[in-house]
C-alpha cells in the first residue's frame, strides 16, 4: 500500500521564499508547539476537561495548515465541537489527531534534514 | 523623517507571531512589538501603537487570560484612534460582526492566506490615512483660495464704491 505523505510544505516554502534557515526555525517551533499541545490534551482528557481540549486543539488548526496537514484540521474542528457535547466523542478523536500529527513530525524531520 | 509605525502582535500563539513578525518585517518599515496575552498588550497601550493584530482565543497559556473581544474593547477604550486588525482561527459570522461593532478595522481568518491579508489590511490603511490627509489639505486649500476670492471681491466693491480705479487711483 502506497504510504501518502500527511504534510506539505509548500505553503512554508513560498512564505521563507527559500530560506531553509527560516524553514527549520518555523519546523522547529511547529514541533515545540504541536508536542505540548498533544501532553496538554492527553492531560485535560484525563481531567475530562473538554473545555480546555477544544482550546488547545484549536490552537494547532493553523500550524496544521501551514505545515500543509491538511487531513488534521477537520478532526481539530470536530473535536472542537464536540466540547460542547458530553464529550466521549473527544478520546477517540486525538487518537487520530495524534497519529496524524506523529507521521506529520516524522515527514518534517526528514524534511529539516534534507534542508540541511 | 516620519516617525516608525509601531505595531502590537497580540497573540498566544507563539508560532504565529514569530511568522507574522518576520512577513510584516520583510514587506513593511514598522518597529513590531509581541505580546502573548492581551493583558501585556494593555499594559503597554501607553507606547501609543498604530495597529494592533488581536488575536480571539488568547487563553491556551494563561487559562485566565481575557478573550480578545473584551482587549478590543479595553482598546478601543483607551486608544480609539488605534486600527485593531482582528484574528481568529474560526470564521464564525457572528465573532465577525461583534468584533466589527466593536470597533476592529477588519476580521481575518488565521490560515495560509492571513499572512497576505494582514499585509493587504495594512495597505489599504496608509491608503486610507493617505486619503483623508489630501481630503483635509483640500479642504483647507478649498477655504483659503476662497478666502482670498472673497477678500479681493470685497475690496474690489469697496474701490467702486469710493470711486478709487484700481488702474489709476486718487493717491498716484
Amino acid at each position: 500500500m502506497e504510504d501518502t505523505k500527511v504534510s506539505d510544505l509548500t505553503f512554508l516554502k513560498q512564505f521563507s521564499s527559500g530560506n531553509t534557515a527560516m524553514m527549520k526555525k518555523l519546523i522547529g517551533v511547529f514541533f515545540n508547539t504541536a508536542q505540548d499541545a498533544i501532553v496538554k490534551i492527553q492531560g485535560f482528557i484525563e481531567e475530562k476537561n473538554w473545555e480546555r481540549v477544544g482550546s488547545i486543539a484549536h490552537q494547532l488548526k493553523p500550524q496544521c495548515s501551514y505545515m500543509g496537514i491538511k487531513s488534521a484540521e477537520p478532526i481539530i474542528i470536530q473535536i472542537e465541537e464536540a466540547k460542547h457535547t458530553d464529550g466521549s466523542a473527544i478520546p477517540a478523536l486525538f487518537e487520530s489527531l495524534k497519529a496524524i500529527m506523529e507521521k506529520a513530525m516524522l515527514e518534517l524531520k526528514e524534511e529539516t534534514d534534507k534542508l540541511a | 523623517m516620519a516617525a516608525l509605525k509601531k505595531i502590537f502582535l497580540v497573540d498566544d500563539d507563539h508560532n504565529y507571531n514569530e511568522m507574522l513578525k518576520m512577513h510584516l518585517s520583510s514587506k513593511f518599515n514598522l518597529e513590531i512589538l509581541t505580546f502573548s496575552t492581551g493583558e501585556d498588550c494593555i499594559r503597554n497601550i501607553d507606547l501609543s501603537p498604530d495597529y494592533i493584530v488581536l488575536d480571539y482565543n488568547l487563553n491556551s497559556v494563561k487559562t485566565e487570560a481575557a478573550n480578545g473581544i473584551d482587549i478590543l474593547k479595553k482598546i478601543k477604550e483607551l486608544k480609539p484612534e488605534v486600527y485593531v486588525l482582528f484574528l481568529s482561527g474560526q470564521d464564525k459570522i457572528e465573532v465577525a460582526v461583534d468584533t466589527i461593532k466593536y470597533g476592529a478595522y477588519d476580521y481575518v481568518v488565521k490560515n495560509q492566506s492571513s499572512f497576505l491579508r494582514i499585509e493587504n489590511c495594512l495597505v489599504n490603511i496608509h491608503k486610507n490615512i493617505r486619503l483623508q490627509y489630501l481630503a483635509r489639505a483640500y479642504r483647507f486649500a478649498t477655504f483659503f483660495l476662497g478666502g482670498i476670492l472673497i477678500a479681493i471681491i470685497i475690496l474690489a466693491i469697496l474701490l467702486k464704491i469710493f470711486g478709487i480705479s484700481a488702474i489709476n487711483p486718487g493717491w498716484v
